[in-house]
């Protein structure tokens, strides 16, 4: 392409301009990380979401600081959508200030990425919190790398089989044990009541709660920096053979939860049961009668049904959904102020006992349930069956940098190709490249 | 054809569904905050519902935080009155100058006001971050007003203005009566342009009335959040688009239409304005002709 | 221009209003250096500086941007961002200067109304846009519920693959039209309305005023809009990402190039060094084409023509 003398100069010149400038930026870039010094008095900095602001500014007030007199806490309202909160830390830990001390993280994941380059942020746990209270935590295990755990869970989404325990017993059906019961009932269903569906398998319901249950190898973290991936595993292909026939007949949906389309389908009644999340009864279920004015007809019939098993398995191995988490800096000025904040805000009875979903700490949930206990929406106290999954979740899945990708190519692939073995090998290639392209050195 | 009489007819069609492609997503969300979250999903989508529901979403909304929602529409307001003025005083005579001055780099800075208009937003969170931090401005309003203050889509608005609408001949006439540049720029450029400094300051004003990635980055402390910031903080925590409640603050899908009917209730009221202002301006344009 | 130096060429008030140039665009310059000349330069500097996540960074002229080029997602986004370009940018352009010539050609109340309410959904913004929009494409809660449900024949959401490009170019005019049409309104209410009268007293039609009189008149607004416009296009980023804040398991946070930028700079492996590499390609494509269209207009011509 010709360009007029004028216009040539013109670009040359800014462009050296930009040139000269950018030298001169390059020399400023860059700032160490100050590690963690212990200042008795150092002032803390507590990045939370709207909906938890309320209770740690009364927490702070009522607890912390009369058990720490003269240690000046700021508390700041941040979004936790998934991934801000990365962002923003990575942000004023490269301009080295401003880094809050203790984070709430909304989408536990982010752990991954706040624990690697360039952010390396997290503070670890062991040592500067009691093994006893660690030992409390049993979803902690999922933010460690090597021995070391670097988050304290605020609730957990362990799954279960929610089930309308009044239309099962109406159509003599029963919870399965199995998936191979599973996948009977859900052909069954199709037979005798078409138009009726046993949950759905969209994204992180799929993910999440079917392939982590069964331990399938595609989040299965070694070190932050290695995952194995492999979807040709047994486990895998388990998943899918139940999956396959059941998203064919109608029997499991392929839409998101939350899309309006399916709520109204829950607010029907037409979901008579689901591999969900410990919060799905509550905060799916629950509000989507309501949203309908249909409250009457959602009370007294849902009840929680231990996870089925996998075939071939001696456990009846849980997955987790979501969950959120609390970190610490590591490059905190008063360590021992952050890690009391820290255990302090997680381990508050009154506080677990409030919140919306389910604690992560043991005894906070025990407090919790014993709430659920008297609640009559539900068909059957589900604390046991809550509380017995919460310890169950399968070890092999871990907190990975590239889980919105995962989500997404789950969907473009399982999800829209009916869960065939094309489809899953498809996954399997895309979770691979999105690994690598998130830096992780993939492993079969 | 325009000036048959189906060309009036066509035109006015033509305005009618312009009016119905672009008002109808307004009027659901004028009247969305009337309903409650039910009627929304269920009932008739242009139904109006009820003033006393429309009390219940408002109280929702505005009892938040202790009613934090009136100190994020105050940052607001100032941020923008700052940033829209400092903008203007550099923008309006930057624009004039490089239509009717000829001097060196005039073409350079041209193509570079159109070059870094054009720039991702991407390539900029992490040196705007780090250059805000080497002032110490972080979590400072200025951290998101002087970022703002350049202005180069008002710098070209003005250069285009200056260059199509202001005959050089009145300029040459004023300096031959002894008038000073800057006494021309004042004194025959201001008031000839008065179109042009109502659309960019009407521009500037929504640009940073709506502006959310740099105060999202910049302020963590919610007490300097500007309206926008603040109410996605509030919405992203109740998920109340997305759904996925997992909340127990009363935000849903009502609340958030009122935040936005809130929102842009002053740029609507400013458009009104300066379009009063444009009309005027033209019929003393129409002087000069 | 001769090959005579300024001294000899330049009178002495010439080289007085040089100065003057100078003194009046001090200001903006010292703006544009501190807010856009030293971010960008920074920006492209971080083009070269390669992120490990394990280890010191490196300097590299080119990995950045091989492995942008190399991003298994980057093909997909491509081709969605030309997918929306051919359906949005026609009809945006057609519509905006069908409405800027029509309220121009008669400057009625009427008129006024049409430009006030095509300007009011670029006002909305953010949480409120992507309620908005998830409510118009639901065909069980829309109001335009039984057009959506005769043309996907379902009453699942409106948002799919296939018509996405549709709804993010509905949403992109929602959103623009209306800023561009007061725009070039307001310059075709600046043509001097002796220089109209003149071409109609020579017997000019309607038609044949606005091809010879009045888009000439506004060439350098035109040329203004088309670069504006097609940069916007490049570089959608606001309508997919509506979109997704209200259906996220509907769009990929991936869908244009320029959310990968962004994916790239806050996304789990925050990587500055390719969100400036895939910016630059970005802006390499948008300044190509204003060039161009620079040329074609003579877009920086110093005479009022």
């Amino acid at each position: 392409m010709y360009l007029g003398g004028k216009l040539r100069k013109q670009i040359a010149i800014g462009a050296a301009a930009m040139l000269a400038a950018t030298v001169l930026a390059g020399c400023s870039g860059g700032s160490a990380q100050p590690a963690a010094s212990d200042d008795p008095t150092a002032p803390l900095l507590v990045w939370v979401d709207a909906e938890r602001q309320p209770v740690v500014q009364k927490f702070i007030e009522e607890k912390f600081t009369s058990s720490h007199p003269g240690i000046e806490v700021k508390v700041e309202l941040v979004d936790a959508t998934q991934g801000t909160n990365t962002a923003k830390i990575a942000l004023a830990q490269k301009a080295g200030e401003g880094v809050p001390d203790i984070v709430f993280i909304g989408s536990p994941d982010e752990i991954a990425s706040l624990s690697a380059n360039p952010i390396n942020y997290p503070l670890a746990l062991n040592g500067l919190v009691e093994q006893s209270v660690l030992d409390d935590f049993p979803s902690a295990k999922r933010c460690s790398y090597g021995d070391q755990i670097y988050c304290l869970g605020n609730d957990t989404g362990q799954t279960v089989f929610w089930y309308n325990k009044a239309l099962f017993d109406e159509w003599g059906y029963s919870a399965p044990a199995t998936f191979s019961e599973f996948k009977e009932l859900g052909v069954k269903l199709a037979q005798e009541h078409a138009g009726y569906n046993l949950g759905t398998v969209n994204g992180r319901y799929g993910t999440d709660a079917w392939l982590g249950s069964s331990g399938c190898p595609f989040i299965d973290v070694v070190d932050p920096v290695q995952v194995r991936i492999n979807l040709a595993d047994p486990k895998c292909s388990r998943v899918i053979d139940v999956m396959a026939p059941l998203l064919e007949n109608g029997a499991l949906a392929n839409l998101d939860l939350f899309d309006k389309n399916y709520t109204a389908q829950v607010a029907d009644g037409k979901v008579v049961g689901m591999i969900g999340a410990s919060w799905v009864a509550d905060f799916a279920f629950k509000p989507m009668f309501k949203d309908a004015n249909k409250e009457a007809e959602g009370s007294g019939k849902y009840a929680a049904a231990p996870m089925p098993t996998w075939d071939g398995e001696s456990t009846n191995w849980s997955g987790a959904v979501g969950g959120g988490i609390w970190v610490a800096s590591a490059s905190t000025k008063n360590k021992q102020a952050t890690v009391d904040f820290l255990v302090g805000i997680t381990t508050d009875i009154d506080i677990a006992k409030a919140q919306a979903t389910y604690p992560a700490y043991i005894p906070g949930a025990q407090a919790w349930l014993a709430d659920k206990a008297a609640d009559t929406w539900y068909a059957e106290n589900p604390s046991e069956v809550l509380l017995d999954a919460a310890n169950k979740v399968n070890p092999a899945d871990g907190y990975v940098r590239y889980q919105t990708e995962l989500l997404e190519s789950f969907n473009a692939t399982v999800i829209k190709g009916n869960a065939s073995a094309d489809s899953l090998a498809q996954f399997g290639e895309q979770a691979k490249a999105a690994a690598e392209a998130t830096g992780y050195t993939v492993v079969s | 054809m325009l000036r048959l009489a189906g060309g009036k007819i066509g035109r006015n069609l033509f305005f009618v569904a312009t009016i119905v492609f672009f008002g109808l997503p307004v009027l659901w969300l004028l009247l969305a905050p009337t309903k409650s979250n039910y009627a929304l999903s269920y009932e008739n989508p242009m139904s109006f519902g009820s003033l006393a529901q429309f009390g219940d979403t408002w109280n929702n909304l505005v009892t938040y935080n202790d009613g934090i929602i009136w100190r994020w529409a105050l940052n607001s307001i100032w941020y923008t009155a700052v940033t829209v003025g400092v903008a203007l005083a550099a923008s309006l005579p930057a624009g004039y100058a490089m239509a009717k001055f000829r001097f060196r780099f005039r073409g350079t800075l041209l193509f570079l006001t159109l070059l870094l208009m054009l720039v991702p937003q991407a390539a900029l969170i992490l040196p705007m971050y780090l250059e805000m931090s080497t002032f110490h401005l972080i979590n400072t309003p200025w951290a998101v007003i002087l970022p703002l203050t350049f202005y180069p889509f008002g710098v070209y608005m003005t250069y285009l203005y200056a260059k199509a609408s202001v005959p050089s001949e009145i300029i040459e006439a004023a300096r031959i009566d002894g008038c000073g540049e800057f006494g021309i720029f004042r004194r025959v450029f201001l008031p000839l342009a008065r179109p042009v400094i109502v659309m960019i300051t009407f521009f500037g004003v929504v640009g940073t009335w709506n502006a959310f990635f740099l105060p999202f980055i910049m302020l963590t402390d919610d007490k300097l959040a500007t309206l926008q910031t603040g109410l996605q903080l509030l919405v992203a925590s109740t998920s109340a688009v997305s759904g996925g409640n997992q909340s127990t603050l009363p935000i849903h899908a009502p609340e958030v239409a009122l935040a936005s009917v809130i929102s842009i209730t002053p740029i609507v009221l400013m458009f009104l304005f300066a379009q009063k202002q444009l009309i005027a301006g033209q019929a003393q344009g129409a002087v000069k002709g | 221009m001769s090959g005579k130096s300024p001294a000899l060429r330049t009178s002495l008030p010439q080289r007085r209003l040089a100065r003057k140039g100078l003194l009046f665009t001090a200001p903006y310059v010292v703006l544009l250096l501190l807010f856009g000349i030293t971010p960008a330069a920074y920006g492209l500097y971080q083009a070269f500086i390669v992120t490990k996540i394990m280890g010191d960074p490196e300097f590299s002229l080119w990995q950045n941007f091989a492995d942008v080029l190399g991003d298994y997602r980057l093909g997909t986004s491509a081709a969605n961002v030309a997918l929306y370009m051919l359906t949005w940018l026609p009809a945006l352009l057609i519509l905006v200067f069908a409405l800027a010539l029509a309220m121009d050609a008669k400057r009625s109340k009427f008129a006024a109304l049409t430009r006030f309410l095509t300007y009011v959904p670029g006002a909305i913004t953010g949480s409120a846009a992507a309620l908005l929009w998830l409510f118009m494409f639901s065909p069980t809660v829309s109001p335009i519920g039984p057009a959506l449900r005769a043309l996907s024949g379902t009453d699942a959401t409106f948002v799919s693959d296939e018509t996405m490009p549709l709804i993010l170019a509905i949403m992109g005019i929602s959103a623009g039209a209306g800023g561009w049409v007061v725009i070039l309104f307001g310059a075709l209410t600046g043509i001097p309305s002796d220089l109209i009268e003149s071409a109609q007293l020579d017997g000019a039609t309607a038609w044949q005023t606005v091809w010879h009189v009045k888009l000439p008149m506004i060439r350098s607004y035109v040329a203004f809009v088309l670069i504006v416009s097609l940069a916007n296009g490049f570089q959608v980023f606001v309508e997919p990402t509506v979109i997704r804040a209200g259906a996220p398991a509907h769009i990929s946070q991936t869908w244009s190039v320029n959310q990968l930028a962004y994916v790239y700079a806050t996304g789990g492996q925050l990587n500055y060094g390719r969100a400036s590499a895939l910016s630059i390609l970005l802006l390499a494509v948008c300044i190509g084409l204003a060039v161009i269209i620079i040329k074609r207009t003579n877009f920086y011509s110093l005479e009022d023509n």
